[in-house]
């Protein structure tokens, strides 16, 4: 059976779209949910996690609406996107409180708190309130109580958010090790880097909808190939267009009012050789970005809207 | 990329090079932020006007309904003048209540919701002071509350002067638009400050609002239920804004007589007594807003 | 082996136990006595300002009723829109509990403390106001006056998460209290109008008491169903 089957599955917020006809099946492994902000990926979570309910179509978990079926919810573990909890309570009472409403018997609710804490590296702070905790605390202190009951099928939503690099590094290993332990996981994120460092099996949705799904070596391929663009203000643009025109990565130079946008498919090198243009060429640059740094511009170009 | 070694490039960041508004113009922003804020939902503010235009409307047709028979003589005459001369002061408990509408849906949770969200980062990061914080979110409620207690009277009053029976009681009537302002004017100021006061004691705004609730229903009626049962004065029932307010009116108005079950409130108690809540609660908040700015509560630094 | 899902008693006493928890760790409970006191105060005032004269039960009654229509809107529309608006719901209803439990949990919680606290304010204010032990009629009305204004405040709370507790006060307030004083049969739809029959403190009342209990707990039931159909339609 599936873990999760979704078919034609869409949800609106009033006039908003969040999710659009996705048909999508998950047979277990751990999977990432990657896309923009505002992208879906929340909503798709949710839906799964018996949050929402789908406007149109249908989404089972284990066979079942998580949304009007209260017993499956108890093979599911979510730690949701945002940040608010029961401050006053302490990481240990709230995992507690957790595990009991997910049906862990009241004698064995504290145990298992303690170890679900235990496993996500909190046990100093366990007897501590939640508000005074930093980010990564929260973070640890959410996804403990998604674990507590050892659910079968994990849903966690941006779980690295906010996290600095030491304690992502950990936060990591600890969810891969929830994977080998036979979890299906569905973690969502916006930054490629972090579902890359977990999975290789992507789901990628955008505006609502699956746009590709599979191993993301081949996505991330498509992603090199799309053309960077680097906007350039200068004194000089016209001599600046000449030296990079002759290189082979630079794809088109667009003059501006200000200055030249350059489309290049290699970007280091780009970067590399505008620096030497400007020091050869004394030109002085006001300023200089990149539209394209950004998830977002790659799903547009992977939606054709960029390539229009 | 100028070619000065060890400089920090410039990697899109530009500064804005516009025209830029000076720094005491920002409470402008903040009161019209508050004032669109307010109007987003119906029953924010919108069903406050609605109670406020149901009053003015009644109370409308009630005068315009007695004047059509103050033609007539003798006793009829009698009891309709003082009936339309009575139907602006009745009628100020009435705009009083759609204020404290405002002041539950909107006015006492203002501080307390920008502690609460954090919106303290997004004022103080800027160049905009407490000063600024205060007076914009200050002339905000003020519009707002303007738009009921101050407009609906006003129009009430307009009509009393405009059913004069002649030209000479027209320009006897005319202090009327006056004196109605003031009232206007002074309720516009109490209903919008004492809230903001109290939503700046607390920095949860349902214990803000909670406070606010009882210390105009509770207390507020304590005190002019005492001021009623003393037979000696009723400067402690002025503690009681709406009635304060009322006192307010039937002394400008020089309304004689007055219900029952009000207290004798000399105007002196209901000036002082206003004046003290006015400049007490804008006294409060700004200490608050000083003090949360410089501890940083809010995320503000 | 996987965990039975938890019983909706069980949710409910595990709720009722987080509610209290919070309670006692927040300001709220000092919010809630601080006014629960005024209408103490009221009494003391008065017959200080009076002398021997006890004050009029009536007007300790009225103070009562205002207690009633800002206290469960404090404690009980709080508890459960902050819930919503905070989205701190979205532990809650992903675990496999029943969402009216969650809410009633809640309400076995706070109803105690309540009741504690209007009951507590309403016999003190009695006995130092008017020095007179209060009627168990009295006692019953009040409390059943609470029980009602938190059913409201808990339907209201689950319509509008943001804005529970001051639609709460403003229902009590613009529509309570004025069709309660109507005389006519929209009035037994009115909590305060019961509240004031069942303590029967001015007199003979226009109702029999047990008849306004019985429309009081009814109101509850209304209101209750109100609030417990909203939450399980309710998304996060």
């Amino acid at each position: 059976m599936s873990v999760v089957a979704a078919d034609r599955c869409s949800k609106w917020y009033g006039h908003v779209l969040g999710v659009s006809d996705v048909t999508w099946n998950l047979q277990g492994g751990i999977v990432g949910l990657l896309g923009p902000n505002g992208a879906g990926k929340s909503t798709l979570i949710k839906m799964m996690a018996g949050l929402l309910r789908p406007s149109r179509g249908t989404l089972s978990v284990f066979g079942a609406s998580p949304f009007a079926d209260v017993g499956v919810r108890r093979r599911i573990g979510y730690a949701p996107e945002h940040e608010s909890t029961w401050d006053e309570l302490t990481a240990r009472e709230l995992v507690t409180v957790m595990a009991r409403l997910a049906g862990v018997p009241a004698d064995r609710a504290p145990t298992a708190a303690e170890r679900a804490i235990a496993e996500m590296g909190m046990t100093d702070a366990i007897d501590r309130r939640v508000k005074g905790f930093s980010k990564g605390m929260r973070q640890r202190t959410k996804l403990a109580t998604a674990i507590a009951h050892d659910p079968d099928f994990l849903l966690l939503d941006e779980p690295l958010t906010g996290v600095d690099p030491v304690a992502r590094v950990d936060i990591v290993d600890r969810i891969k090790k929830l994977a080998e332990a036979g979890k299906t996981i569905v973690i969502s994120s916006h930054v490629l880097y972090e579902i890359e460092a977990l999975t290789s099996e992507i789901v990628v949705i955008y505006r609502g909808q699956v746009l590709a799904e599979g191993n993301v070596y081949e996505i991330r391929k498509l992603i090199d190939r799309h053309p960077h663009r680097i906007r350039v203000e200068c004194d000089q643009p016209r001599a600046l267009a000449s030296v990079l025109a002759a290189e082979d990565h630079v794809a088109r130079i667009i003059f501006e009012r200000a200055g030249v946008l350059i489309e290049t498919r290699d970007p280091d090198r780009c970067y590399d050789q505008l620096a030497a243009a400007v020091l050869d060429k004394g030109i002085t640059v006001s300023s200089l970005s990149s539209p394209d740094n950004n998830l977002g511009a790659v799903f547009e170009y992977l939606t054709g809207d960029g390539r229009r | 990329m100028s070619g000065a070694k060890g400089q920090i490039h410039d990697l899109g960041y530009k500064r804005y090079v516009g025209t830029r508004r000076p720094p005491s113009t920002r409470w402008r922003v903040i009161a019209r932020h508050q004032i669109s804020f307010a109007w987003k939902t119906w029953w924010r503010f919108k069903a406050a006007l609605g109670i406020a235009i149901i009053a003015t409307c009644i109370t409308s047709g009630l005068m315009l309904f007695a004047s059509e028979r103050s033609t007539s003589v003798g006793l009829a005459q009698a009891i309709v003048k003082p009936l339309i001369d009575s139907a602006l002061p009745e009628s100020i408990i009435w705009f009083c209540r759609a204020g404290f509408l405002v002041s539950l849906t909107i006015g006492a949770g203002v501080v307390a919701s920008d502690v609460q969200s954090g919106a303290f980062t997004f004022y103080f990061a800027r160049s905009v002071k407490p000063f600024h914080y205060v007076a914009g979110k200050l002339v905000g409620l003020c519009a707002l509350l303007a738009i009921i207690v101050f407009a609906g009277p006003m129009v009430i009053s307009g009509l009393r002067v405009g059913i004069a029976d002649s030209p000479e009681q027209l320009i006897e009537m005319l202090p009327y638009l006056g004196k109605t302002a003031i009232i206007g004017a002074v309720a516009t100021l109490a209903y919008a400050a004492v809230p903001l006061g109290f939503s700046a004691l607390l920095h949860n705004r349902r214990h803000a609002l909670a406070l606010w609730a009882a210390y105009y229903l509770i207390f507020g009626e304590m005190m002019h239920a005492l001021g009623r049962a003393s037979d000696s004065s009723g400067w402690i029932a002025a503690i009681d804004i709406p009635h304060a307010v009322q006192a307010l009116a039937y002394d400008l108005y020089d309304i004689k007589f007055r219900a029952q079950r009000d207290a004798n409130i000399p105007v002196e108690a209901a000036v002082v007594a206003l004046a003290a809540h006015v400049v007490l609660a804008i006294a409060i908040v700004l200490h608050r807003v000083r003090a949360a700015q410089r501890a940083g509560i809010g995320g503000g630094a | 082996m996987k965990h039975e899902v938890p019983t909706a008693a069980a949710t409910t006493l595990t709720m009722a136990a987080l509610t209290l928890k919070r309670l006692a760790r927040g300001r709220v409970l000092w919010v809630g006595a601080i006014i629960a006191a005024l209408p103490v105060m009221f009494g003391a005032l008065l017959r200080a300002r009076r002398g021997p004269e006890p004050a009029a039960l009536g007007d300790l009654l009225w103070f009562a009723t205002l207690l009633i229509a800002v206290l469960p809107g404090l404690f009980v529309a709080s508890s459960v829109g902050e819930d919503i608006e905070d989205r701190t719901t979205t532990y809650l209803w992903s675990r496999p509990v029943q969402r009216g439990a969650i809410v009633i949990g809640k309400l076995v919680a706070i109803l105690p403390i309540l009741w504690v606290l209007v009951l507590a304010s309403w016999a003190a204010s009695t006995q130092v106001g008017a020095q007179l032990a209060p009627t168990p009629n009295a006692l019953l009305a009040v409390a059943g006056g609470v029980t009602a204004a938190a059913m409201i405040a808990a339907a209201l709370a689950t319509l509008v998460p943001r804005h529970g507790l001051a639609l709460t006060t403003v229902y009590m307030l613009f529509i309570d209290f004025p069709i309660g004083a109507l005389p006519a049969s929209l009035r037994y739809i009115s909590v305060s109008h019961h509240v004031h029959t069942i303590a029967s403190v001015r007199g003979r009342a226009a109702d029999a008491p047990s008849l306004a209990a019985i429309a009081l707990g009814v109101i509850c039931v209304v209101w209750l169903a109100i609030a417990l159909r909203r939450i399980s339609r309710l998304e996060a």
